[in-house]
């Protein structure tokens, strides 16, 4: 049994992946019979210069010692967790801060020309450099994610491990009823809004109910304008969070599901979305995402246009066997992958590695 | 002797069928290597040519061994965004392929504290721009751009004369024309003109901005006359298909040949089963990329639009057309004569005035013998800078101090001082 602590970074008042992530990975680590804690700091990405003070805090950490016992290990996930000190630090990557890297120079990063932003850029990636490299094991969620190290930071020894579903062999698939659905929180990057544009051009009787509460100030004006701008009212539906069972009957009744954000690091949505049979719209620049979308065999993905977007929906609906027929294959897909229930043995077996020959006892049954 | 080093940013390669700045960088970078230390900074993770980096890696490169110069090969593409905002952040020489911009650009280049910097630059007592409020740009030129611009080149020469005569400046600058390179030891052969047909060859887009309508039109008109046969062969991207395809409908014209994919090769293939070319524009402020050297490179009477680039040509080697009212009657009376054989072209003369203009190794020399000249000049600018992101740093800092200044000083120095120090974020 090892003592273990799972840095978390909590944006207060919302919850998305990352929240799924912590706990399952808690949940399993328990479940092994470990000794398992979580800390959390919060989070703000702004003002920009804040983030110098968030690693400066999570760096202060003192994580060796609690209650006159050693922590063996740390498993920071996100920026800014990884700039803990601890001797044993294994990371498991959800994503850096991207407005410094993949999204610099996009319309998805708050980093301007002037060179105090310049500077603070510099400094931000240096650091990134020196604090992850601190770490006895490097992973990521995604091949997308590993490969942002390599490019951007020169970080080549990790490795990719995929996170399962947090509520394993509980999807199921029902009959498909006349709506298509977008789960994700609401923020620009996840472009609900492409779809919202989309839907015009999507056959009149279908539908678009949107999961997620908005994470951008200004997000909801904007997209409930969008509704109104295209008469949309009677077709869309913002449902807000929902419950598990709900999540679960909403991906089973659903005609197709829409996930198309830019770059995403991974997208539980995807797998989601696989795991209930039901065929996933993605775009050609969606990221991670594509990591387990074939076109035409288990998924459509097209350029990230309206015109694009509606036509792959129109798709859809007018040949539901075909629709029916990707769902399948996802889901086969899914299940090849092991990302139901099983895959958390790899995932724990490589996060605890740097422990070396620990005596772990075998998982317990789940309940 | 010591080589200057240079940072070099383009482009990618793969782009340079469709971008005239990863075209010129193509061409001239394994040509300059020979006189010049360059690193080729891409928006690319994966390097086509050995020396090539992603363009987020200039500055630390930079620090760990600096560069002489930064160069910029400036074009209005989606793909060349990454330059517009890295050029402004070490300004450097830019080459400008376009000064109009149809797009507006990225985020940081839409909302920049440009004015406020160079201010800053130049008066260290000046404050900084306000990064929390908005700095709406006022139009799509490159105002920001040419104002960080140490030395201007551009491949256009009617843009010379905004880049000379520019509101801002960060430092007094030279403005020079330099065309976009042919590529050397291309075949180039012509066919052989037949009395009874004539072919013309154009590489526009069907849009209203390239005149092809104009050139339809004549075309059409030519058509009814039934002694010679007019061809027109025309080189699209597939996207373009179906606008052209209505204007060909439009213009009721049977023969008209459809390439598609706009590459060298292509252009090459259907230049050298034509009689003429046509490279028509709307303004003199517009592209003509690298086909229109290619089409001189291979000496075939072209008719040009009578401004921008073709003020800089001689005027016995082009056919130069009015835009407006006239402009379809005197292409059709330039293209009957030419079809009728009643102008006599020089093509030995041209082909010879198009390699003295397009030819690589002249373009590179030139551009050689500039950077040489320039270097000091950079050199003596990139210090000068360095002291300027000094400050910038240093108020990037005080900035964050005085964030944290409610603290104890005893929690400000266990939090702070030691993690500021270990990551060396002092000034």
């Amino acid at each position: 049994m090892a003592r273990i602590l799972i840095l978390n970074v909590q944006v207060p008042f919302v919850h998305g992946g990352q929240d799924v992530l912590v706990n399952s990975l808690a949940k399993e680590l328990k479940n092994r019979e470990h000794d398992v804690d979580m800390v959390s700091l919060p989070y703000s990405a702004e003002p920009k210069e804040t983030l110098i003070e968030q690693i400066a805090l999570w760096r202060s950490l003192n994580l060796e010692r609690f209650g006159g016992k050693d922590v063996d290990l740390v498993i920071p996930t996100k920026f800014p967790s990884y700039f803990t000190k601890h001797p044993k630090k294994s990371l498991w990557l959800v994503h850096q801060h991207r407005a410094i890297y993949d999204l610099y120079a996009s319309a998805y990063s708050d980093f301007s020309d002037d060179p105090r932003d310049e500077e603070l850029r510099n400094m931000l990636v240096e650091a990134d450099k020196i604090a992850i490299n601190e770490c006895k094991f490097i992973s990521g969620i995604s091949q997308n994610v590993i490969k942002r190290l390599k490019d951007f930071n020169g970080i080549t020894n990790s490795k990719t491990l995929y996170p399962p579903l947090s509520l394993g062999n509980k999807y199921y698939s029902g009959e498909s009823q006349p709506y298509i659905i977008s789960v994700a929180r609401l923020c620009r990057i996840k472009r609900v809004d492409l779809m919202l544009k989309a839907l015009p051009q999507i056959h009149q009787h279908v539908k678009f109910k949107i999961v997620g509460k908005p994470d951008e100030p200004g997000i909801m004006e904007y997209l409930e304008n969008e509704v109104k701008k295209h008469h949309l009212e009677n077709r869309v539906e913002f449902l807000g969070r929902v419950s598990d069972e709900e999540l679960l009957r909403l991906y089973a009744n659903a005609s197709a599901v829409f996930y198309g954000p830019h770059n995403e690091d991974y997208g539980y949505v995807t797998l989601e979305a696989m795991a209930s049979s039901k065929p996933v719209v993605s775009c050609l620049d969606s990221g991670g995402v594509l990591e387990f979308l074939r076109h035409e065999e288990n998924s459509l993905i097209t350029h990230p246009t309206t015109d694009a977007l509606a036509s792959a929906f129109n798709r859809l609906i007018e040949y539901p066997e075909f629709a029916q027929q990707l769902g399948k294959r996802g889901r086969r897909d899914i299940e090849e992958l092991g990302l139901l229930e099983t895959g958390w043995d790899l995932i724990i077996d490589n996060l605890l590695s740097p422990l070396g020959n620990l005596d772990i006892k075998p998982c317990k049954l789940r309940d | 002797m010591k080589k200057n080093r240079i940072a070099w940013f383009s482009p990618e390669f793969t782009y340079k069928e469709n971008s005239p700045a990863a075209w010129a960088s193509s061409i001239l970078i394994p040509i300059l290597r020979k006189n010049f230390e360059i690193d080729l900074f891409s928006n690319s993770h994966q390097a086509t040519i050995e020396g090539e980096f992603h363009y987020l890696t200039a500055s630390s490169r930079h620090r760990e061994n600096p560069y002489d110069i930064f160069f910029y090969n400036l074009e209005d593409r989606t793909f060349s965004q990454f330059l517009r905002v890295q050029c402004t952040l070490i300004p450097g020489v830019i080459w400008f392929h376009n000064y109009n911009f149809t797009t507006f650009g990225p985020e940081p280049v839409l909302n920049s504290t440009w004015q406020a910097s160079l201010k800053k630059f130049a008066d260290l007592n000046a404050g900084w721009g306000n990064l929390y409020s908005e700095n709406p740009q006022v139009g799509p030129q490159a105002m920001r751009e040419q104002s960080f611009a140490l030395a201007a080149l551009c491949s256009n020469p009617a843009n010379i004369s905004v880049l000379e005569n520019s509101e801002f400046r960060i430092c007094d600058k030279q403005v020079q024309f330099l065309a976009l390179p042919a590529e050397s030891g291309a075949i180039r052969k012509v066919r052989t003109a037949s009395p009874k047909e004539f072919t013309l060859a154009c590489c526009s887009s069907p849009l209203i901005e390239t005149r092809t309508h104009k050139l339809l039109q004549a075309l059409s008109e030519l058509g009814k006359n039934n002694q010679i046969i007019y061809h027109l062969n025309w080189l699209l991207e597939e996207c373009e298909l179906e606008q052209a395809n209505k204007l060909i409908l439009e213009f009721n014209l049977s023969n008209v040949k459809i390439s598609t994919g706009r590459t060298m090769a292509n252009w090459r293939e259907i230049l050298s089963d034509s009689d003429a070319v046509a490279h028509l524009l709307y303004s003199a402020y517009s592209q003509l990329d690298q086909y229109l050297s290619e089409s001189l490179m291979f000496g075939l009477p072209t008719i040009m639009s009578d401004f921008g680039f073709s003020d800089f040509l001689p005027e016995n080697l082009i056919f130069k057309i009015q835009n407006g009212r006239t402009e379809v009657f005197e292409l059709k009376a330039v293209i009957s004569k030419l079809a009728q054989n009643e102008v006599a072209l020089d093509r030995e003369n041209l082909i010879q005035t198009a390699s003295e203009l397009f030819g690589p190794e002249i373009i590179a020399q030139e551009l050689s013998q500039f950077l040489e000249a320039f270097a000091p000049k950079s050199q003596s600018f990139l210090t000068n800078w360095k002291n300027f992101q000094k400050e910038a740093k240093r108020a990037l800092l005080q900035d964050i101090q005085q964030r944290h200044s409610g603290f104890t000083e005893k929690l400000e120095n266990l939090v702070f001082e030691q993690v500021f120090k270990e990551f060396g974020w002092t000034c």
